[in-house]
């Protein structure tokens, strides 16, 4: 029992550390934005989709991969910006307009994936082999990878708002936009950094969820929910409210899928979903909207 | 005169706080049936912010409300309207896309003219064209609200409360902005609402506007009553002379 | 006058569309213009939400499905007949949105977005789970409904079309009368300002909760329909190419118009149909076309047609004008 336990928590933080880098991205455009990034489930898919080109077409190597992935989803993250979330921005009706434009953004990415890959699962080659064992608990060293590389991508992204000029600048925009405007902070310069910043996460995600799961055109759509899911629950904007909330969803999602049943894991955490939007909108950290 | 009617419209200790900055503070009025009673103050004394917290747009953090023998601070907007306690916005709203006369009937179809009754359509039309009339809408009725000039939508603002046939209504700056003659246009409307038996609750800057239609003032510092009564006797008080027109007059002086 | 213009133009419609079957002798075609009614029907009570309403949810998959499921099993367990079961397709869907509504439209906007989503998963799993009522993936095979002797099914086009062109008209004057009602006054209302609507009496909860109820029905009446038409339901009825094409009729037809999103299933269905050789990249066309509309034509293709009629008007004017300088 205790050991069953202990690997569900093991898995659930290996859950947790995928789920954040796929919230936390999603998290900052709505806070400082205001608007709901639906193609970022398709952002997931191409960080999965590229690093597996990466690996396969560039002779195996995963740092190169991954740096790869990073340039490409930050740089796609512009293109998104410039070419369909600013036009739409401050016009009538735009938060309706801006969803449904991600989402179609979106339907194009996956369509694009199944075009140039087939629609076909996928499998990226094992990053590492072999496992570490305690006692009764084994822990493979992938899922030890994967533990340590998300959190220094959410403290990188922690330093770099509170630390760094133009991460002080994305939180002041968050914070108050026409406050940011006076002393003379370009919002649409950090935008648009925001959305790429956004997109990097998810490529970095998508890379960690490759390495594990399978790789189909629309995997990006079950993280999507968890990570809707996580910016809720961690008070919708909130960088940090996120990132906790991310390890309780893994850690949940892992004793679902220990204890009750790999089938049960997504609707039980949708009906917590939707218990949590009925009973406490504003999350957990999050004040009253 | 004032004194032998009833009160028709009672707050008792509001008060509305933002974070920790009281906008309206432990403040207790009455007014009286059928008559006009001004509400005046310095810029940020908390005047807007009570006629929210009375109609309802912003809850009120303490105290109670009563109108008409009932306590309404706990009623929502919309039903506070069909009441009978109607409201104008210091910036004018409109509904843009709809036509003068749509813009009215709103008011009519939502708002419970008969009180509970429901009306047949001819009734509503007539009582529609009225207001319209009333207000001196008629000619434009079939303009899209969207293209009217300030003091017609101010008007029409008034003639979406008019059309409920409410007991009170609340103008918040209906003068300000306007020339001398739109302005007299509207004191006269004003007084004329006030005939018919509406009691009419007043903010506005102008204040000879303020002071010649009023019956009573009360004067509005910081969130708090500092002065009540009548014209004359509020605009002799030290305190109001103090706290309020020296602002003001400065303001004035500058402009 | 306003009500007779309306009148000649769904006389207008309902003309053009009885003669097609006369016209056209291809069953394929037929069947193509049905689902193209069809869908325009689901997409249209849609954006009687989210044009009108200014509620974007995304719920109208569920609500189709909720229609073809509810009729499939209580026609495949119980043996309801299927001509009833359209109405208890509608039933279930205006269920659904009661549950989903009553809830969610107390709070912001953006959770509307996410309790409707995750019904929709929800809904699909249960589907997948109770694989004795459902059929689980491989679905139930379902009876036509019946008219008199008569199937509506692929086998009987002519009837079916003609079926599904009253529901077609049904759904128009269905839509239009919640427009012109107090319903629609309160929405345009709501659109324009919302807090001056709620201090002229307009109760926002309650108007955007009838609102949404009325617009799931038709679409779960749809649902059922589709599900008997084809005598097969599968979880394929929650697939997002559904959603796709609903979403997209609307806004390339035109947001917050009455002929737009049918205008848009149309050109929609029959872009499907003949850039079948474009297989793959369809729905890749079909999202940069969203895309672009609502960069550059946010009103919709609608607004082309009321270009071209007041551009064709106003020449009338000035020709005759010039009469009269003559």
């Amino acid at each position: 029992m205790f050991s069953d336990i202990a690997s569900a928590i093991i898995i659930g933080l290996v859950l947790g550390s995928m789920y954040a880098l796929a919230a936390v991205g999603l998290t900052l455009v709505w806070g400082v934005l205001k608007i709901l990034n639906f193609a970022h489930g398709g952002f997931i898919t191409l960080g999965a989709y590229f690093v597996w080109v990466g690996i396969t077409f560039l002779g195996g190597n995963y740092v190169i991969s991954f740096l790869l992935v990073m340039g490409l989803t930050f740089l796609l993250g512009f293109v998104l910006n410039a070419g369909v979330i600013r036009p739409l921005q401050g016009r009538p009706e735009s938060e309706t307009n801006i969803f449904i434009a991600t989402l179609a953004t979106s339907i194009i990415i996956e369509n694009l994936i199944i075009v140039g890959f087939g629609g076909r699962y996928k499998s990226i080659p094992e990053m590492a082999s072999g496992s570490l064992t305690l006692g009764s608990i084994s822990i493979n060293f992938q899922q030890m990878i994967i533990m340590a590389v998300a959190p220094v991508f959410l403290v990188g992204l922690m330093y770099y708002l509170k630390k760094m000029k133009s991460g002080m600048a994305v939180r002041a925009v968050a914070q108050d936009a026409d406050g940011a405007a006076i002393v003379g902070i370009d919002s649409e310069r950090v935008y648009s950094y925001t959305i790429a910043i956004g997109a990097l996460m998810a490529g970095v995600a998508g890379v960690l969820l490759g390495v594990i799961f399978y790789l189909s055109p629309g995997m990006g759509g079950d993280p999507l929910v968890r990570a809707l899911f996580i910016m809720v629950l961690g008070g919708m904007g909130s960088v940090k409210g996120t990132i906790y909330g991310a390890y309780i969803i893994g850690i949940i999602d892992a004793l679902a899928r220990y204890f009750i049943g790999m089938f049960w894991a997504s609707p039980i955490l949708f009906v917590m979903f939707i218990l949590l939007l009925l009973l406490r909108p504003q999350g957990l950290f999050g004040v009253k909207v | 005169m004032s004194q032998k009617k009833k009160p028709i419209l009672v707050a008792e200790g509001v008060s509305k706080f933002f974070g920790r900055m009281a906008a309206v503070k432990d403040l207790s009025f009455q007014v009286f049936e059928e008559e006009i009673y001004g509400i005046a103050g310095p810029n940020g004394a908390g005047k807007t912010t009570l006629f929210n917290i009375i109609s309802h747009v912003l809850p009120v953090d303490n105290g109670q409300i009563m109108f008409k023998d009932k306590y309404i601070h706990k009623l929502s907007l919309d039903s506070i309207f069909r009441l009978g306690l109607a409201r104008t916005f210091q910036i004018p709203a409109l509904f843009k896309s709809l036509t003068v006369r749509q813009n009215v009937q709103v008011g009519a179809t939502f708002g419970d003219p008969e009180k509970g009754v429901k009306m047949d359509k001819r009734d509503m039309e007539n009582l529609i064209d009225e207001t319209l009339d009333f207000t001196g809408l008629s000619a434009k009725r079939d303009i899209i609200a969207e293209e009217l000039a300030l003091m017609d939508r101010k008007l029409l603002m008034m003639a979406s409360a008019l059309v409920t046939k409410p007991m009170v209504l609340m103008l918040d700056e209906p003068i300000a902005g306007l020339g001398k003659v739109d302005s007299d246009q509207v004191m006269e409307l004003i007084r004329n609402i006030n005939k018919q038996g509406v009691t009419v609750l007043l903010i506005e800057h102008i204040m000879e506007a303020l002071m010649g239609l009023s019956e009573r003032v009360m004067i509005m510092h910081h969130g708090e009553k500092i002065c009540e009564g009548k014209p004359d006797k509020v605009a002799k008080d030290e305190s109001v002379i103090e706290a309020y027109l020296g602002e003001e007059y400065i303001r004035h002086k500058n402009q | 006058m306003k009500s007779n213009k309306f009148l000649l133009e769904i006389l207008a419609i309902v003309l053009v569309l009885s003669v097609i079957p006369a016209l056209v002798r291809q069953q394929y075609i037929l069947h193509v213009i049905m689902l193209a009614m069809i869908f325009g029907i689901v997409a249209s009570n849609w954006n009687l939400a989210i044009g009108y309403g200014g509620m974007f949810h995304l719920a109208q998959v569920p609500f189709f499905a909720a229609g073809g499921y509810s009729t499939a099993i209580l026609s495949v367990h119980m043996g309801l007949s299927p001509l009833i079961g359209i109405l208890v397709g509608g039933v279930a869907a205006v269920i659904l949105s009661l549950i989903i509504g009553i809830p969610a439209l107390r709070v912001r906007g953006i959770y509307l977005v996410f309790l409707t989503f995750a019904f929709h998963f929800i809904m699909l799993s249960l589907v997948l789970y109770f694989v004795d009522i459902t059929g689980g993936d491989m679905g139930l095979i379902l009876e036509p409904i019946r008219i008199g002797a008569t199937n509506i099914d692929m086998f009987n086009p002519v009837v079916t079309y003609y079926t599904a062109l009253s529901l077609f008209v049904l759904s128009l004057v269905f839509i239009k009368t919640i427009i012109d009602s107090k319903i629609g006054l309160a929405l345009v209302s709501l659109r324009d300002s919302e807090v001056y609507a709620v201090s002229r009496g307009i109760n926002p909860y309650k108007i955007k909760l009838v609102t949404f109820v009325l617009s799931s029905f038709l679409a779960g009446v749809c649902g059922a329909f589709y599900v008997h038409y084809l005598r097969v339901v599968t979880p394929a009825l929650f697939d997002w190419s559904f959603l796709i094409t609903f979403l997209a009729s609307i806004v390339i037809g035109g947001v917050g118009t009455l002929y737009g999103p049918l205008l848009g299933a149309f050109i929609l269905t029959f872009l499907m149909e003949s850039l079948r050789f474009l297989e793959m990249f369809r729905n890749i066309v079909f999202g940069l076309l969203m895309i672009l509309i609502l960069i550059f034509m946010p009103k919709g293709l609608i607004m082309l047609a009321n270009r071209a009629q007041s551009i064709f008007s106003s020449r009338q004017n000035s020709a005759g004008i010039v009469d009269e300088e003559n």
